[in-house]
């Protein structure tokens, strides 16, 4: 193996652009194999386990770019290294910085402020290291921040949000992958209506689903506001949760409020009921995975609780009187035809999530039910998967989490880890159904059918080959307003053989419902 | 309340650009940056300094200010012996920080041979060497003397040096007069056509320019530069425009003042046939200019940024005499024709003056005529110059840029500014063979080291903790 490289001195390009950039270039299949990192100790490391750290990186930096090319011939190595040069190259023109030829980009917040002077938000998806100080940075400025990166530890978290509540301002994440502001989707949302529905929500995915199932069911959305993963929790309090409750209780566009997250702390689900006390509006809130008798909410107060996302959408649709959609006509799947056609040795179900709250949000609707369950993020009854490269038994599999993004972009961007686990459980005897989830929007995948297809019919062939029949199942969340328009995207899924279901919940009951069938058939035998 | 969902939304996005391209296909006002890390600094020199801004900043307005109402003027003439602080018969400046002599590059040594040969201290070259290592010689930087010299700086005692004054702050600095192109003592040759123009200059070119300037009195070198940028210099790499007009004031006061007439022609045609003779001039009105804002405690404004072509050194208005160094990185040049990036020598000079003054490469969008520089393009000089607003405190109120609108130039270079937003200053040099008595190779443009600025931050740190 030849091993060679370049350094690129001060330059800077985000992980996504490289990441991209670099699976353009990689052809493992050829044995070539392409690397396109920033100098930081981790990549450095990234490199040295991988054995793609070679003599002219060391002394390198976070601001230094390197590129590194492992291929079979010296000629493959070069002739790969110029190209990713030339596209670097490109990319930087085309981003407008120099060379351009068009407007100057500014490279700092505060030359940002002299172009834009009444910015009023800064969306911030830089790594989580030097997010926290550019986040400081513009609330001293005034500024509402929307923090997209991740890995900010929980003590910055708090005193970036102590900081923002005493200028009046939001602080939104951090890991926060979706907002609406005025009607307006950031970062990973999608294309709603608007309307009357105002939603705080602690889970991006979720945030997407309710939000896109309100916007299909004839509702809209007056602003969605994103809060991390965390706020919840007793150390940080529900800053920017309580924050932005209050103020969609204040807003008079706003006729119904809805609330999503993962199980709260008591303490600051007491606040949250002390804010609602006063307020006339009709709320619907989930906690997900939390012991619904313990909520401290009043069966007669205006506070409605909902079983998972779909429910959630449901209950906000129906107190719009919004009730004669899809969501609200009776679910007419039936797992009979399918199950005639498989084999006796097809048991499992497989689930390749991309949006981690989906997977948390399946094992706890078919956990009970489908025991033993395997998961790399469990929830509820399931348990942890021992190597979650490996399926066996019935596994439901978040590939957003760090052991499989690693390097990669996110999968509801880069879809090549899925797919390649697909085709893996396809070729499985004892899969049964496979379950997936699709997220549109900006943000996501901007043409999933290209991807998704040749796969689909791939594995339904290799499913063939082992005497299978294989059910895949789809749930697509996103709106026809979307850049992927979800109608489009759903036609061309039942036409190569998928079902597809509304929402995530459904999808799951769907799938398990093909399972239960085919344990009885075997009782039954 | 914020008034976040209340207001129309405008968006910086810092990071991923498809979430910028999103909101402006929706018609949302959408600014994205460029954005790029921070240099690797201690956080906790980050978090100090930050904690400090208001102190530095307020030094910093003080310290920019004095910069600003600068008033250079060439006032006079005289031989470096006489006239630079603390010079001495054995006394050799030079460009950039301290060096020994042992250490220097190949066209510094050179340019100190040329320096003996010339004061007669040495007969050939290899005398001038023996002498040099000897340690009979001192050097010195030419910052330490209030001189600045371009390429290798070289000043000894007898050369006659242009004295430039900043009337508001009534301190002084000094250069010695150009020798033009081609092989110059400030390239490092030392052979005898070098020496043989070098005393011509003393001998001839000097008194009559000395006479001019007395009839004269003075000549406003800020009011020069102003008009040069106006015509397309950037007084750096650049200096047709403001040589014209620099010979438009000589030329009447040298028929005035000089009585030979061959004399007279000969200094004329010299100044005429070199586009580089206000080099000098607009280094050492930058040098007066910058001096009037050092020593102001708490400021991060950069007051010097030289080369000694191994080194890249750095001074601060904040941390007094200090110099801040890191390896001197090689430029990215057009070469002469027989020449390569293998024969260049690292960066060398105190012509880096004139960026730190918000000139040269900081102005190089008033210059579309050395665009070839910096790829060729108007728009990638109009680029560079605006990455540098981001790394200064203040826009000049005289210098302008036509090109901008007549934008001032951007001016004060802040280290914390350099440092956190991880933007170099831009810089256009000459370069140097590597090889002492070769001469220029090439010109071209570079990014200065990130290693000076870093320590200079640290430093400044300290300084303020000390104080």
């Amino acid at each position: 193996m030849v091993v060679d490289g370049l350094v690129r001195e001060s330059e800077y390009f985000d992980s996504v652009t490289l990441m991209m950039l670099a699976r353009q270039f990689n052809l493992p299949d050829k044995g070539l194999e392409v690397a396109l990192v920033m100098a930081t100790k981790e990549n450095l490391a990234i490199l040295e386990r991988a054995s793609m750290l070679i003599d002219k990186f060391s002394g390198r930096g976070d601001s230094d770019l390197l590129i590194v090319v492992m291929g079979k011939t010296d000629k493959m190595v070069a002739t790969t290294l110029e190209k990713i040069s030339l596209a670097l190259d490109q990319k930087r023109k085309t981003s407008g910085a120099v060379g351009g030829g068009l407007e100057y980009q500014p490279k700092s917040l505060e030359s940002g402020l002299s172009v834009m002077p009444a910015a009023n938000l800064l969306l911030i998806s830089v790594a989580g290291r030097y997010a926290v100080m550019e986040a400081y940075d513009a609330l001293a400025h005034g500024l509402n921040v929307m923090l997209f990166s991740d890995n900010i530890s929980i003590a910055d978290e708090i005193k970036l949000k102590q900081e923002a509540k005493k200028r009046n301002l939001y602080l939104m994440g951090p890991d926060c992958g979706t907002a609406i502001i005025g009607g307006v989707p950031l970062a990973f949302a999608n294309q709603v209506s608007s309307g009357s529905v105002g939603i705080v929500a602690a889970s991006g995915t979720g945030l997407q689903e309710v939000s896109s199932l309100i916007s299909n069911g004839g509702g809209g959305i007056s602003h969605a506001i994103g809060t991390g993963g965390r706020d919840l929790k007793v150390e940080v309090g529900g800053i920017t949760f309580l924050q932005g409750l209050q103020e969609l209780i204040d807003d008079p566009q706003t006729k119904v409020i809805v609330l999503i997250s993962k199980p709260a702390a008591s303490e600051v689900l007491a606040k949250v009921v002390k804010l609602l006390e006063p307020s006339l509006k009709p709320v619907v809130a989930l906690f997900q995975g939390a012991d619904l008798n313990a909520l401290p909410f009043n069966s007669d107060g205006c506070v409605q609780i909902a079983s998972d996302l779909e429910d959630c959408a449901k209950l906000a649709l129906a107190a719009l009187d919004l009730t004669d959609g899809e969501l609200f006509s009776e679910d007419k799947f039936d797992p009979a035809p399918m199950v005639e056609k498989m084999s006796c040795d097809q048991k499992y179900l497989r689930a390749l999530f991309s949006g981690g709250t989906f997977c948390s949000e399946s094992q706890l609707l078919i956990g009970k039910d489908l025991a033993p369950l395997f998961s790399n993020t469990p929830v509820g009854a399931s348990s942890t998967i021992s190597d979650p490269w490996q399926s066996t038994q019935h596994i439901l599999l978040d590939l957003g989490d760090d052991q499989f993004t690693d390097g990669r972009p996110h999968p509801m961007i880069d879809f090549s880890i899925r797919n390649q686990r697909i085709i893996d459980e396809a070729c499985d005897p004892q899969t049964a159904v496979v379950l997936l989830d699709l997220v549109l929007g900006y943000g996501a995948n901007p043409d999933p059918l290209s991807e998704l297809l040749p796969v689909i019919n791939q594995a339904q062939q290799a499913a063939k080959k082992v005497g299978s029949y294989l059910a895949i199942i789809c749930s697509v969340t996103g709106t026809d307003q979307d850049p992927q328009k979800r109608q489009q995207v759903v036609a061309a899924l039942i036409a190569a053989g998928v079902v597809v279901a509304p929402s995530n919940a459904r999808a799951t009951l769907q799938a398990a419902a093909i399972i239960t069938m085919l344990n009885k058939r075997e009782g039954g035998e | 309340m914020s008034n976040l969902l209340k207001e129309k939304l405008q968006v910086i996005n810092m990071g991923i650009p498809a979430f910028s391209d999103a909101l402006k296909q929706q018609g949302i006002a959408t600014t994205q940056l460029d954005w790029r890390p921070p240099a690797a600094i201690p956080l906790e020199t980050r978090e100090y300094i930050s904690s400090q801004s208001k102190t530095i900043e307020q030094a910093n307005q003080q310290a920019v200010q004095k910069l600003l109402a600068a008033t250079p003027h060439w006032v006079g003439m005289g031989r470096a012996l006489d006239k630079i602080p603390g010079m001495k018969s054995n006394l050799i400046l030079h460009s950039g920080p301290p060096i020994s002599w042992q250490r220097m590059c190949g066209p510094m040594q050179g340019g100190v041979i040329a320096a003996l040969i010339y004061e007669g201290m040495a007969q050939t070259a290899d005398q001038a060497h023996a002498l040099a290592s000897s340690g009979e010689i001192e050097f010195a930087p030419c910052h330490h003397h209030g001189t600045v010299g371009p390429m290798a700086g070289i000043v000894s005692a007898s050369m006659p040096v242009f004295v430039v004054k900043n009337e508001s702050g009534a301190n002084c600095s000094y250069a010695t007069m150009n020798e033009g192109l081609g092989k110059v003592l400030r390239y490092g040759a030392y052979d005898s056509e070098v020496i043989e123009r070098l005393k011509w200059m003393e001998r001839e070119l000097y008194p009559a320019l000395q006479a001019a300037i007395e009839h004269l009195g003075k000549i406003d070198l800020k009011s020069i530069i102003a008009q040069a940028l106006h015509m397309g210099d950037e007084v750096h790499n650049r200096n047709r425009a403001a040589t014209s007009l620099l010979y438009r004031h000589l030329a009447p006061a040298v028929i005035e003042s000089c009585s030979d007439r061959g004399l007279a022609a000969q200094a004329l045609n010299f100044i005429n046939g070199n586009d580089h003779f206000f080099l000098n001039l607009s280094m050492a009105a930058c040098k007066a200019s910058l001096d009037s804002a050092g020593n102001t405690a708490g400021s991060s404004l950069v007051t010097v940024m030289a080369r000694n072509g191994v080194e890249f050194g750095v001074q601060l208005a904040g941390c007094g005499d200090q110099w801040f160094v890191g390896k001197a990185p090689l430029p990215d040049a057009l070469f002469f024709p027989g020449f390569s990036k293998e024969d260049a020598n690292p960066d060398i000079g105190d012509s880096s003056i004139t960026e730190t003054c918000g000139l040269g490469g900081f102005a190089i969008a008033a210059s579309p005529a050395i665009v070839q520089f910096v790829g060729g393009k108007s728009r990638d000089a109009i680029d560079y110059t605006l990455q540098m607003y981001e790394i200064t405190i203040a826009e000049n109120s005289i210098y302008q840029i036509p090109a901008l609108d007549f934008r001032g130039t951007p001016t004060g270079i802040d280290v914390a500014k350099v440092v956190e937003k991880s933007i170099l200053p831009f810089i256009d040099t000459g370069v140097a063979h590597k090889e002492a008595g070769v001469g220029q190779v090439g010109a071209g443009v570079l990014s200065a080291p990130m290693e000076p600025f870093l320590k200079a931050y640290q430093g400044l740190a300290e300084h303020i903790k000390t104080e």
